[in-house]
Order: C-alpha cells, then structure tokens, then sequence
C-alpha cells in the first residue's frame, strides 16, 4: 500500500504516469467494496441506490472531504466506473451461486398494476458479458458503456474523461446501446 | 463481426438514429446499396431503438438489487404474521400472494403485496409508517381496507390488503349486460368511495378498471388506495427507469408530466374509467411505451364526445354487417363486444360534457370534487340540469369552497410528502451537514436548505391548516399533519437560537396544534403554555418585537378559551385583561397599523364574552359595539380565503345582541339576531361546507329563541331552537370526534326541554333532559379539566330532577337536585364571580327547597327553608353588584315570598 497521498496520485495520473494508476486501484477498490456491500446488504439505512453516490462517496472518503479541481476527480471517476462494475458484478454472481438450486423462476402474468417502464429484470451479469464482447470491437464505446451503466456518470464526466465532446458521448452510447440490447436478446 | 466491421455498421446506425423514420430508409437505400447483410443488420439493431424497457438508461446498482425478489420462492412460508397460499401475481413493482393469518385467530383471505428491492425499500417503509395510520382509517364497505404491513426478515416492504374476489367493473358491466343507468349508479358508487377517500385526504393516483373490483353480488371493492403514493419514489431520485407508479392510459396530464397531484387526478381517471365503461373505448390510445408520446397525447389530444364514439362504432359495425350482406338491426348491434350502451343520442349533450369536463386537462377547469361529479350524473339521471357544459365562457369562475377542496388535496399530498420524505431526510441532511460546519462551501448549503425548510415547514402549517381547518371530519388527519409538523420544527428551534422569526414560526405551529376540539385540555393548556413560553423568551430578547406581543396575547385568548372549558373564570379574566393590555400597547405605538386590526377585534370580542360571563351585560354591548366599525371594515377588505374576516361581523352582532338581551332590551337584542342571521347565512351560501358558519348560524337562532320566549313569543322560540338542534345534531354527526358539537347538542335539548316544559308540552321533556345530562357526563368523563361540562351536568340535573319532582317522581327528582346542590358546593359556586354559574345554583337551591317542601316531611321543610335562605342570599348578592340578568329581576322578591310563606306554615 502506497503512502502518497490520493490528490498526489491523481496529479501524478493526469501528468501521464501509467504507474500511479497502480497505486490508486487497490485503495478506491477497497473502499468501493467495502461502500458498495454496506449497499447492497441493506446495512446502510440511506436509500440512494445511485452508483454515482457510491463513486462520490469513496471519493469524499479518500480526499478527506477535500474539494479538488475536476479533472482529478473525472480521472478518478472513469477509474471508479471499471471498480464499480467490478464489484458489483461480483456481487451479482455470489449471489446467483447462492441461489442456484432451480427451485424458483415463477414467471406468471405481469400484473399491470404500477409499473410500465420496468416490466423486465435486467440480468448485470449478461450485461457484463455483452460489455466484454463490446470491448473487442470498440474499445472507447465500452469504456462509454462501463462508465455511464456502471459508474452512473453524466455524458458530461465521460466526456471529460475520455477529453470527447458530450456529443460525441451520446453518439456513441445511442449505437452502443442497441448492440447490447440485441445481444442480451440473443 | 469484427472492428471493422462494427465501426460501418456503427457509423450508419447513428446517422440513421439521427434521421425521421421517414427519411430514414432513403438514408439506408443509398449507404447500403446492393449490401443486403449490411442493411438487414442494421435494421436489426434499430428494431432495439425502443425497447419496452430501456433498462440500460438505469444504472447497474439498481439492477443489481432488483434481482432479489425473483428468485424467492415464499410459497408455504410466513411474512409477519401471514402464510402464503399461492401467488396472485407479479410485476414490475413486486409480487402479491395470497395470504392467510398465521396466528390462527381467524382465518382471514388477504392479499399481500411484497415490494421487491430496488422500490427503494427503505424510503417505502417510512411512508407507509408515515401514512398507515390515514390509511388504516380509510374504512368503507366500498375500499378494500389496507390490513397490515411492515418489513420481511430481509428488509422487503409488504402491504397486506383485504382480498376481494370479483372482476373489474368494465369486466362486471359486460357480463351482467347493464344498461345505461345501472352502468351510471354502479359508477356512483365508485364515486362515492373515492369522495370518501377525499375526505380523508387520501389520494388514491392510480384509478383503473383493475382497481376497481365488482363482487360476485354486485358490490363495489377500490384496490389500493394510497398504495401509488407509498411506491412513489422521491423526486429527486427519477431516472428513467425508476418506477412510475401510475398506468398511463388512466393517469391524468398533471400526472404524467410530474407534477404535483390533487383530487382532481383521481377525477381525471374516474373520467376515463366513465368514458371507457359508457363507451368501450378509452379517450385516446396510448399504445407507445415512448414516455415522451404519452405525455404527449395525454397531455395534449382532446378525447373525442363519448357520443360520437358510440356512433363511429355503430357505423362501422353497421358498414362490417353491410359488408358481409346482413341487415343491420337494433338486436344485432350487440356484435360490439365492448359496450352495450349504442344509442349515441343517450350520451348526446349532457353525458358528453360532464365526462369531458372530468377529463379536461387543466386540473382546475374539471370537477372540484367528486360529490360535483357525481352529484351532475344523478341531476342527469333524474333529468335536472347539469352544471357541466359545453361553453367554457360559462364556466363558473371557481368559488372559495372548489379552491378549498384542491387545497385540501394538496395540502394532503404536500404534507405527506413533505413531512414524512423530504423534511425529515433534508432535515437529517441539514443536521448532518452541520456538523462537519468546517466546510464553507457545506456551511451554505446547508443554510440555503434550512431556509427552504423553513419557508416550508412555515407554508405547510399556516396554509394547509387554514385549508382543512373546517372541512367536516378532518380532525385525525389535521392532528397527525400537525403533530409532525410539530415535531419537525422542534428539531428546527434546537438549531433556532436568536432566529426570533424561526422561533414564531413555531410559536404558530403549537398554536394551531392546541387547536383540537378532542383533545385533552390539559395536553391543550400544555401545548399553548409551551408557545406562550417561547413567545416569552423571545420578548426577553427583543422586547418591542411586536409581533412576538401580538402572538402572545393571542396565545392568551387560546388559553383563555381553554379556561372557559375549565371553569375557570378567574384565569379567563387575568389573561383576558392582560391581552386586551398587550393589544392596547401595540396600538398605541403603531396605531395605524393594519395588521393588528385582527388582534384588536379578537381581543375585545373575547373581552365582551367574559364581561357577558360576569354578568356585565351593559357593558358587554359596549365592548363589542366598539369593535364592530373593525369588523364590517376586515370584512370588506378581507380576502376571501384569509382568516374569519367573513364571519367577524355576524359574531361581533351577535354578541351586542347577546349583552342586550341579558340586560333586557329583547327588541333590540333581536333586531341584532337577524341582521347577524342574515349575515351568516349569506356567507354560508358562499361557503356550503364551512363547520363553523354552521355553528355559529346555530347559535344565533338559540339566542334568538331565548329572546323570544322572554319577549313573550313561545311559539316562535320553539320553532328556532327546534332548527337550532336540528344544525346541531347534523354537526355532531358529521364530526364525531368534536366534543364541543356533542356540548351543543346537549345545550339545545336541555333548552329545549326547558322552553317544552314551560309551554307544558310535557312527553318529551324528561327524554331531552336525560340525554342532555347523558352527553355532558359522558364528555367529563372523557376528560375530568372539562369542570365547565360538569357544571353543564349539574344544570341538566338540576333541570332533570326539577321535573321529575313536580311531575310524579318526587324521590329521584331530589336526588338529582341534592346531587347538584352538592356539587355546586363542592366548586365554591357560591362565591364565585361567573354571574351565570352563581345564578344556577341559586335556581338549583330554590328548586330543592320547593320539592322538599312538597315532600312535607317535617325535618325537609326545616332544610327547604334553609336552601331559600341560601338561594335568596345568592340572588340579592347578584342585585347588588347589578349582575342580575334582566329575565331575572323577580327572583329575589319571588324567593322571598315563597321563604315567607313556608315560615308561615311551619308555624
């Protein structure tokens, strides 16, 4: 473990030091998992289900609460897209292990009360899969994917990760979006 | 497919995505040529343009979390208290069993919905802690009664509701064939569930044919009332795939565009429901699952006339028979499976505009209420005119009571909400916030946010209270709306030190909260002594804060109307003073200042009533004609919607008439009544569902009926005070929980009672005087401060045992006399300064002394000679301080005389 401090690592980053990154994985990693099961085991009574609010806070933790400029922090949040997705498909497969005894999948009528824009589950982990095949075609388009589906960040912070106009983000996750659809139905 | 591959085929697709479906396929025609591959696998990617669900929009936590429930199988196992029997079905939102009591104790069918994760458990639960109190109240024989709910061992919300086995009402209409009338009374019955709800102030969001069940015998079951509101997320969390808890076919413009929902939401979908039940069809077709094209023809397609809907289906139905050779006739229009009503001249004119006008799109422009609905459906049905009409020029502008009832409903929404989601997590929020006060950029925001808080907290008290204040049967839910504001701004004033604003803003809150008929005066006197605390403290501070001194001496008033019920005159009189003291200093430094007028009217309208309870009748005259000009001026220049200003002048009247009548001018203290009648009568025109316009008009005709039969006209009297209990009787049905309309009940039949037996309409007599007694007991044993409904029962035994003396039950009549003397003794009746309650135990000894002299027995004439004694003291006391009420100037000579003449016989 590193003794540097985070805001150095994030300079260090942004200067072109492909070695920091290695430094300042395993911490927002550790940090993101420990957050994210806090989450996702229900221990936390904050309702905010937002991966974003996840990032922010690993973030917040890390810097001491300190206000840093943004780039640092949108460097830091195209890292934390590919941790976030990490853990939670992590999470996602130990639970389907646990489960795994064929006993349920009840699929009876939708009842129509309520919802219409959320009839269907999304399966992450198929989502991931699509994703890693998504990545041999196009590289930067997944990364789009990762960081918008599983970091939660705006078109504006990609952009600013990946230096690409906003525009150019939505482009690119409008044809994104339809390959991943067609392959999950597939 | 490789890279390359990928980047052609992603380079079409986005142009295509960018052009209109119409341009489109030229788009593909040229780029793709002769490449069928091509142009079939980027057709086939566009087909995802619109996916039924565009989960991919929503972010992969949710999705995550929203796996859990699937995967459960509860079949066989318990939740709380429940055992599930079999699954009714799934959705979006979770499942719903059906469920039976596990603890055995009966075995009850029920329907429990399990919320799945994701449905933002944790902030479902506090609305439902938050509301189930409203909503376990919510108990008609028409609205499945939400039963229970709570958390499974892993933290899922579950509801568990009556189950209702039947079909949905267009379902029930089909199968039982029902004409246009029985379609129409069915669908009243809705209506008169859902006005029930209203009263309630619950809402229900998501009316629809498969909420509303028929049983199997024709009864009408609603499902879900409130439930849309409990799943709703929180504003500040939409995303696209969260959950809209509402069916868009159903949901009104105001709904789907987000906005916040009132009564006229559920109108809007019973609208729909009526249109779809008359006509088989729905007003507009909302196939898309494109949240943007819902919105869209929800918000802006104008429904067609349900009559030419009827008729475009008989055409067609007419043109298909055509076609296949058929004669078309009346029998064979049947073939329509949908709707059995196909006499489009039966929907002409008045069924169209009132199921256009529930279906308009700016809320305000339908129905106000759900009884105005319905109520036009029934003058339709027995063929009187209809308010709904075409002509939107003639549309009524709206009046108080309509703007009332949408505030009700918002003020409903609006604090649910506000109170139960957002102040208590922003509260939090703040607090947290706070702590880490190092931050400058926190430290504003945080300020910012405890300012909107504020404004909040401050809008939510005045205006929502002022909205439901008089609405009949509003009081639980005003009590819980008031308790959490209350809570709130405690948690507030911790943070308040030195905001003298902030603090009288609380100060209000407890005031408005004291403010419960059915409450415990000591819990009362609790709440208004803590807000004439802070009030202090705040004046400590910033002595010449007028307007800290303005409230406290209009806490004093509250505190004075709690010492009446009491029976305590003496505090009534020191706080009374000291008000009147405050109101008068205020003035004399800021006379022209507008917004004391309202104090300076109250202050001495209470002043004249506690002179009135001293026996200073003259003087009362004085009072309120002095405060009289202010009144006809606030009138005048009062808002429709603020404060009493409208009911000032017919109270102040009535009080002059009141002090005239006590000290004997009878013409003119009636001249008073009616001007004061008519005023009030006039207002209550304006306002049909004022409480207290309908008290106050009860009121009045009581004075004016005891004026009457001391002016001599007995007849005249019984007819206004028989009106009188009739008003009374209607208040105290419609608002139980009121102790004070059950008091007024008692009021009028004793007086009743009393004007019958001087007339010697004697039947009912005794029946009136036992259930006045009946009421009064009854209230101070709710609640043993109530000294003043004691006093009240001692009056009605008195009244009771008088009666029974003089008619044939002598034994139990001097029970009840000696029962009363005894207690008038035991409060010091004969030397307190309330003139009433000294001249009642005066009358109260006189009477005993009579019937112990008709009992003859030699030890009671002894004793009866003693109580004319006392009683004569009693009534010269009263003489001499010139508190004696006019009616009553022959009692001290009459008393004598009898005293005398008992003397005689005893010698």
């Amino acid at each position: 473990m590193t003794d540097k401090p985070i805001t150095q690592i994030l300079q260090e980053l942004r200067e072109g030091e492909r070695s920091s990154l290695n430094e300042l994985l395993p911490l927002v990693y550790d940090e993101l998992r420990r957050l994210a099961n806090s989450y996702l085991n229900r221990e936390r009574s904050n309702h905010t289900l937002q991966p974003t609010a996840l990032v922010h806070e690993a973030y917040l933790r890390l810097l001491g609460q300190k206000e840093i400029e943004w780039q640092n922090r949108a460097h830091f949040f195209g890292v934390s897209a590919r941790l976030m997705r990490e853990v939670l498909i992590e999470y996602a497969r130990g639970r389907n292990r646990q489960k795994r005894g064929g006993e349920f999948k009840t699929q009876i009528a939708l009842d129509d009360a309520i919802s219409f824009a959320n009839q269907s589950q999304l399966d992450v982990v198929a989502v991931d899969d699509a994703l890693s095949k998504l990545e041999n075609l196009d590289e930067r388009q997944a990364r789009i994917v990762e960081m918008k589906f599983f970091g939660g960040l705006t078109v504006e912070e990609i952009g600013e990760v990946l230096s690409i106009s906003p525009a150019t983000v939505k482009r690119e996750w409008s044809s994104a979006k339809l390959l991943l659809y067609k392959m999950l139905n597939d | 497919m490789n890279p390359e591959q990928w980047q052609k085929v992603k380079n079409i697709l986005e142009n295509a995505l960018e052009k209109s479906p119409e341009t489109r396929s030229v788009y593909l025609d040229e780029v793709c040529g002769s490449n069928e591959n091509l142009r079939r696998e980027v057709e086939k990617l566009l087909e995802f343009e619109q996916p039924e669900a565009d989960l991919l929009e929503g972010n992969a936590v949710s999705a995550v979390l929203e796996n859990g429930l699937v995967s459960k199988n509860f079949i066989g196992k318990q939740i709380g208290n429940y055992e599930i029997i079999s699954e009714l079905g799934t959705g979006g939102m979770g499942a719903v069993f059906l469920a039976e009591r596990a603890d055995g104790e009966f075995k009850q069918k029920t329907a429990l919905k399990l919320i799945k994760r994701g449905m933002d458990s944790d902030a479902v639960l506090r609305r439902f802690i938050n509301e189930r109190q409203i909503l376990a109240s919510l108990e008609h024989p028409n609205i499945a009664r939400l039963i229970d709910g709570g958390t499974t061992s892993d933290d899922l919300p579950f509801f568990v509701m009556e189950y209702v086995e039947g079909t949905t009402i267009l379902e029930f209409a089909e199968a039982k064939n029902l004409n246009l009338e029985e379609r129409l009374n069915l669908f009243r019955e809705v209506c008169a569930a859902v006005s029930f709800a209203h009263q309630n102030l619950v809402i229900h969001r998501d009316l629809k044919p498969s909420n509303v069940l028929v049983t199997n015998d024709g009864k009408v079951k609603l499902l879900d009332f409130g439930i849309a509101k409990l799943l709703k997320s929180d504003e500040e969390n939409q995303t696209a795939t969260q959950m809209q808890v509402f069916t868009p076919e159903y949901a009104s413009p105001e709904q789907v565009r987000g906005e916040k929902l009132t009564t006229a939401t559920d109108i809007y979908s019973l609208g729909v429901i009526l249109y779809e039940l008359l006509t088989g069809n729905r007003p507009y077709k909302t196939e898309s699952k494109n949240i943007a094209e819902i919105i869209k023809s929800v918000c802006e397609t104008e429904p067609l006339r349900p009559s030419s809907v009827v008729s475009s289906q008989q055409s067609a139905v007419g043109k298909n028979t055509k076609d296949n050779g058929q004669r078309t006739t009346n029998d064979e229009q049947k073939t329509n499976p949908k709707s059995k009503i196909q006499n489009p001249k039966s929907l002409k004119g008045d069924l169209d505009n009132i199921i256009l006008k529930a279906l308009r799109k700016e809320s305000e422009r339908r129905y106000s209420s759900v009884e105005q609905f319905t109520e036009d459906i029934r003058r339709h049905q027995i063929g009187l005119p209809v308010s709904a009409s075409k002509d939107t020029l003639s549309y009524r502008v709206t009046k108080f009571v309509a703007r009332n009832r949408i505030a009700v409903a918002s003020a409903a929404l609006v604090v649910l909400v506000l109170i139960g989601g957002a102040v208590g997590t922003t509260w939090q929020a703040v607090r947290a916030e706070r702590m880490r006060a190092d931050a400058e950029l926190q430290r504003t925001r945080a300020e910012r946010r405890f300012e909107n808080l504020r404004k909040i907290s401050n809008s939510l008290v005045s205006e929502i209270e002022r909205a439901i204040r008089d609405l009949p049967g509003s009081l639980p839910a005003r009590k819980l709306l008031l308790d959490r504001a209350v809570e709130q701004l405690d948690a507030l004033a911790e943070d308040s030190d030195g905001n003298s604003e902030l603090q009288l803003e609380l100060v209000w809150a407890y005031q408005n909260l004291g403010w419960m008929p059915d409450g415990k005066l000591s819990e009362r006197r609790k709440i208004y002594e803590k807000a004439a605390a802070l009030t202090e403290k705040i004046l400590a501070v910033e002595p010449r804060n007028n307007k800290a001194r303005d409230r406290l001496a209009m806490i004093y008033l509250d505190l004075i109307v709690i010492s009446r019920m009491r029976g305590d005159v003496e505090y009534t009189v020191e706080h009374n003073q000291r008000a009147v003291e405050i109101v008068e200093d205020i003035l004399r430094e800021a006379p022209a200042t507008p917004e004391f007028r309202d104090s300076f009217w109250t202050v001495y309208y209470h002043y004249a009533l506690t002179q009135q309870q001293l026996g200073k009748g003259s003087e009362s005259v004085e009072t309120a004609r002095k405060i009289l000009p202010t009144a006809e001026q606030m009138y005048q220049s009062g808002s429709e919607t603020d404060g009493y200003d409208f009911m000032k002048p017919h109270l102040t009247r009535l009080q002059i008439g009141y002090g005239l009548s006590y000290a004997g001018d009878y013409q003119g203290a009636l001249k008073e009544f009616e001007t004061a009648l008519a005023e009030c009568q006039a207002e209550a025109v304006k306002r049909p569902d004022n409480t207290i316009l309908r008290r106050n008009e009860a009121n009045i005709r009581s004075q004016i009926a005891t004026t009457l039969e001391l002016s001599g006209d007995a007849g005249g009297a019984l007819k206004q005070i028989q009106t009188a209990l009739a008003l009374r009787e209607r208040m105290m049905a419609d608002n139980p929980k009121d102790l004070d309309f059950q008091i007024t009940v008692a009021d009028s039949e004793l007086f009743l009672g009393q004007m019958l037996a001087r007339q010697n309409q004697l039947p009912t007599v005794e029946k009136r005087f036992r259930r006045g007694l009946e009421i009064y007991q009854k209230i101070a044993a709710i609640d043993e401060d109530r000294k003043q409904v004691k006093i009240l029962a001692a009056r009605a035994r008195t009244n009771l045992g008088n009666f029974l003396a003089l008619n044939g039950n002598l034994s139990e009549g001097l029970n009840h006399l000696q029962e009363a003397v005894r207690f008038y003794e035991s409060i010091g009746a004969a030397t307190t300064i309330d003139a009433g309650l000294k001249r009642h135990y005066a009358e109260t000894l006189a009477q005993l002394a009579t019937a112990l002299v008709k009992n003859k027995k030699g030890a009671s004439l002894t004793e009866a000679a003693e109580f004319y004694r006392k009683s004569l003291e009693l009534w010269r006391d009263l003489e001499r301080h010139n508190i004696l009420r006019a009616s009553d100037t022959a009692q001290p000579g009459e008393i004598s005389r009898r005293l005398s003449e008992l003397n005689e016989t005893q010698k």
